[in-house]
C-alpha cells in the first residue's frame, strides 16, 4: 500500500524523465522541473507549457522537500517563486502544504522569514496607497507602507497556478508588526493575505536547519523592535537612577548657591595697590565657600592674586585670570574667554575673614595696563556643587533614553523605502 | 537578574557621587602663593595681531 501510495506521488518529466515527487495536494496547478526547466501543467497531463533553460537556482536556507512545524502545524516545502522589484531587489517565497491546513507562503527576504496566508478579512474600507494611511482586518489595526509592482524571476517545484517567469503583480503592503497585510492585484483579481515575521531561530529550528541564521543587516517593514536585554536592564535601572539625580541637581540648583558672606567691588587702581575688603564671618569651617570675581573687560587681561586672611594669618592664597576677547573677521564674529571665574575654598575654623587682592592687566595683547573696569568679588558659604550629579545625571538618563533612542532608530530604518534613499 | 546588575551599579555611582559632593572632592583650588606667569589671549594674538603689529 506504501508502495502504491509513493508511486502516485511520483511522476517522470515530461520532458527529461527526472523523477519528479508530487506532494501538493489537489490545487497543485503546475510543476516546474528542477531538472530541466520545464513548466508541466498537472491539469494537462503533466504537458510542457514553458520551458526555462540555463537557471540557477537562487541560494537559500530551505529547499523544496523540507518538513517543518509553523504554529504546530507540519508543511512541507513544495514549490518557491522567486520575485523581484522595480529595483531589482530579489526574494524567494516558499509554497507550503499541509495536508490538514492547506497552502501557506514562507517568505525568505535576505535572511528575514515571513509566514504568510491567503484570508478572506477584507480591510474595513477602501485601502488607499497614500503612505502611512491606517485601516482595520482581523482585529490589527495595519499603516500602508508603499504599493509597488513585482515579476517573478525563477519558478520551481509546485504551485497552484502555472506561474511564468515575467509574470507581474501590484502588490500594497500595510504593517502591524509582527503582521504584514498584503493587498495582491493581477488584472482585475485581488487577493488579500496577512503575515507574520517570524524569528529566524524559530524557522532554522522548525526545519531542523543546523547552523545559525545568517546576519540581517537590513530592518523588515514587518519586523517586531526585539530591544537588547542589556539595554533594557540599563533602561529600567536608569528610570530609577535619572530622576533621584535630577531632584538633586534642581536642589542644588535652587538651594546650592549658598549664603552671601561678601560682596564688593575693587577698582584697577586699588587693587594694583593691594586692596584689602571688609571683613566677612564664615559660620562653619566645613561649609564649602565660593569666590566669584567678575569684570566686564573687553579685548583685555586680568590676573588677580587674593589671599584669604584672618586676624592673625594668611590662610589661602589663590590666582585667577579674567580676560575676554572678541571681534570679527573672516565674516564671523567669534570669542574667546570669559568675564568671571570662580574658585572654592574652605576655611580651617569658623570666624572672621578678609580677602587681599591684587591684581595687574592688559588691554589688547601687548598691552600692560589695565582696563579701567571694576572687578566685582562676591564670597558665599554653604555653596553645594553639583557636578557628579550633572555626570551621574547625564549617565544615568543616557541609559534610561538608549533603549528608546534605539528603538526610534529602527522605526526610521523600517519605513526607509528606495524612494526615501533617491531623495 | 541584569536590571539588579545596574541597579547595584548605578547606586553605587549614586553614594560616590553624593561621597564625592558632600567632601567636595575635587572643586577646592589648591593654595598658591603667587601666579607664575601672566597670561594673556592666545587666541587673539593671531586674529587681532598684536604681536605682529609691534615687530
Amino acid at each position: 500500500m506504501a508502495e502504491a501510495e509513493a508511486k502516485l506521488h511520483t511522476i517522470k518529466c515530461t520532458q527529461c524523465a527526472a523523477p519528479l515527487t508530487l506532494k501538493g495536494g489537489h490545487q497543485v496547478r503546475s510543476i516546474t522541473c528542477g531538472y530541466c526547466g520545464s513548466v508541466l501543467d498537472t491539469k494537462e497531463e503533466f504537458k510542457v507549457v514553458k520551458q526555462y533553460l540555463d537557471r540557477k537556482r537562487p541560494p537559500s536556507v530551505l529547499e523544496l522537500g523540507m518538513t517543518g512545524k509553523i504554529h504546530g502545524v507540519e508543511f512541507t516545502i513544495i514549490g518557491v517563486v522567486q520575485f523581484q522589484d522595480d529595483e531589482y531587489a530579489r526574494w524567494l517565497e516558499f509554497l507550503l502544504f499541509s495536508p490538514t491546513h492547506g497552502y501557506a507562503w514562507l517568505e525568505d527576504d535576505a535572511g528575514h522569514f515571513i509566514f504568510t496566508r491567503r484570508v478572506r478579512d477584507l480591510p474595513d474600507k477602501p485601502v488607499s496607497a497614500q503612505r502611512k494611511s491606517s485601516f482595520k482586518a482581523r482585529r490589527h489595526t495595519f499603516k500602508v507602507l508603499e504599493e509597488y509592482t513585482i515579476s517573478i524571476s525563477y519558478v520551481e517545484g509546485e504551485l497552484t497556478w502555472v506561474a511564468e517567469v515575467g509574470d507581474k503583480v501590484r502588490l500594497l503592503d500595510a504593517i502591524d508588526p509582527p503582521f504584514i497585510y498584503t493587498v495582491e492585484k493581477t488584472g482585475t483579481e485581488e487577493e488579500y493575505s496577512i503575515g507574520e515575521y517570524l524569528q529566524p531561530e524559530a524557522v532554522h529550528e522548525a526545519f531542523s536547519i543546523d547552523f545559525e541564521p545568517k546576519k540581517r543587516y537590513t530592518v523588515h517593514p514587518a519586523q517586531p523592535y526585539i530591544p537588547n536585554p542589556m539595554l533594557v536592564a540599563m533602561s529600567q535601572a536608569g528610570k530609577y537612577f535619572a530622576p533621584l539625580a535630577l531632584v538633586i541637581v534642581i536642589y542644588a540648583f535652587f538651594f546650592g548657591s549658598g549664603e552671601t558672606l561678601l560682596r564688593g567691588s575693587v577698582t584697577p587702581v586699588q587693587f594694583i595697590a593691594g586692596a584689602q575688603s571688609a571683613p566677612f564671618e564664615v559660620k562653619n569651617k566645613d561649609s564649602l565657600l565660593a569666590l566669584h570675581l567678575s569684570s566686564p573687560l573687553k579685548n583685555a587681561w586680568a590676573w588677580f592674586d587674593v589671599t584669604v586672611r584672618n586676624e592673625q594669618r594668611e590662610i589661602f592664597s589663590l590666582s585667577k585670570q579674567i580676560s575676554y576677547y572678541s571681534g570679527y573677521s573672516g565674516g564671523e564674529h567669534w570669542s574667546e574667554g570669559s568675564q568671571s571665574t570662580r574658585a572654592y575654598f574652605k576655611v580651617p575654623a569658623a570666624g572672621k575673614y578678609t580677602l587681599l587682592v591684587t591684581g595687574e592687566g592688559g588691554t589688547g595683547s601687548r598691552g600692560t595696563k589695565p582696563q579701567q573696569k571694576a572687578l566685582n568679588v562676591t564670597v558665599k558659604e554653604g555653596v553645594i556643587v553639583s557636578r557628579y550629579f550633572v555626570i551621574l545625571l547625564a549617565l544615568t538618563m543616557t541609559a534610561f533614553l538608549w533603549r528608546y533612542i534605539m528603538r526610534w532608530r529602527f522605526e526610521a530604518r523600517r519605513w526607509e523605502t528606495d524612494e526615501d534613499d533617491d531623495d | 537578574m541584569m536590571t539588579k546588575i545596574f541597579i547595584v551599579v548605578f547606586g553605587a555611582m549614586t553614594l560616590t557621587a553624593t561621597y564625592l559632593t558632600a567632601t567636595d572632592v575635587g572643586v577646592m583650588e589648591p593654595s598658591i602663593k603667587k601666579h607664575s606667569v601672566r597670561q594673556g589671549s592666545v587666541y587673539s594674538r593671531s586674529r587681532v595681531g598684536g604681536y605682529r603689529r609691534g615687530k
